[in-house]
């Protein structure tokens, strides 16, 4: 069993743990990390700057690709984002971490970008597409009657000692990955991007894309499961081929 | 199969709910149902560990760095915001 299952089965009796880290978070926003590269950069530290830029500019792209028409106008929509970081600086209180004011920049920008180049009829589309009642994963793949209703008829295959060391070593498998990402709808990417890449806390994903909880795991698992069948198929692709 | 009670959750269920599972997010009593039913479904249990693993791995995805000529740019405005020499 993986370490993030045995977390959470042993976290079972420790949830007041749990809450008391997420008051912390909600109460002083920024982590001691984000706090000392905060100081630097108020101060003009370049090199604060060049790391924040490393550890963020990745997922801003994947994000801003979510809402406009390819990675050159995602690329200027983030450049533009940098700019407005470094105007505002300054007035930066910490009322929320540094990483989620930065998040909501570039969610800002890029949806009025997406909304400048005439492609909120194409978003309206995808986020129908996006409908809450479809399911996760294939219906087909459960029985649909019967005493055993709702059971796996075509169960997952284990990927043998797959690790993420392992899966993201082929370079075509991340490629399945990222190509899977880039298909997603910008309603599922975000949260993908913010909840796994990014790592932003649930509550403070919900906040700054005013969505609730439920409707955030709705999204994340729908975004994990479209990765996660992208894996499969070439997994079972290459085993097919071998 | 044999060991799962019809009357309890469904794979269908517990697949809906990995992620929040994993994230520890399900109300105590859901997530003890859901451990039981990983417990005995060892279809499931790899359904669980393959959304686990993407999770992981999407973190771990390449880095992605601005243009050079936009980074440029960049440390050029931070320079002159924080009155630095250019």
């Amino acid at each position: 069993m993986n370490s993030k299952i045995v977390t959470c089965t042993e976290s079972i009796s420790h949830s007041p743990a749990i809450s008391q880290r997420s008051q912390s978070v909600t109460s002083s926003a920024l982590g001691k990390n984000e706090d000392r590269l905060l100081a630097r950069l108020k101060r003009g530290d370049e090199g604060a700057f060049d790391e924040l830029v490393n550890q963020h500019h990745s997922a801003l792209i994947r994000m801003a690709m979510g809402y406009v028409a390819d990675r050159e106008v995602a690329e200027e929509v983030v450049q533009d984002t940098w700019m407005a970081v470094i105007e505002n600086l300054n007035r930066f209180e910490g009322r929320s971490s540094l990483r989620t004011w930065i998040c909501g920049i570039l969610i800002h920008k890029a949806k009025d970008r997406g909304v400048r180049e005439k492609r909120h009829s194409t978003f309206s589309a995808l986020e129908s597409y996006d409908d809450e009642n479809d399911e996760a994963i294939d219906p087909s793949r459960f029985k649909q009657s019967g005493k055993w209703a709702g059971h796996w008829v075509f169960p997952p295959q284990p990927w043998d000692d797959q690790t993420p060391e392992k899966l993201l070593a082929s370079q075509q498998a991340v490629n399945a990955m990222q190509r899977a990402i880039e298909a997603l709808p910008a309603t599922l990417k975000e949260v993908l991007i913010l909840r796994d890449v990014e790592g932003v806390d649930a509550k403070e994903v919900c906040e700054m894309l005013t969505i609730t909880e439920t409707n955030l795991y709705v999204r994340l698992h729908r975004a994990r499961e479209r990765v996660r069948d992208a894996v499969e198929t070439y997994l079972e692709g290459r085993k097919m081929a071998m | 199969m044999k060991d799962h009670a019809p009357e309890g959750l469904t794979c269908w269920d517990v697949t809906d709910r990995a992620s929040e599972y994993l994230d520890d997010h399900l109300p105590f009593l859901a997530k003890v149902r859901v451990g039981l039913h990983l417990a005995s479904c060892p279809y499931c249990r790899t359904y669980v560990k393959q959304i686990n693993l993407v999770s992981s791995a999407v973190r771990s995805l390449p880095k992605l760095y601005p243009l050079p000529l936009n980074r440029l740019r960049l440390r050029r405005q931070f320079a002159a915001q924080k009155g630095l020499p250019l």
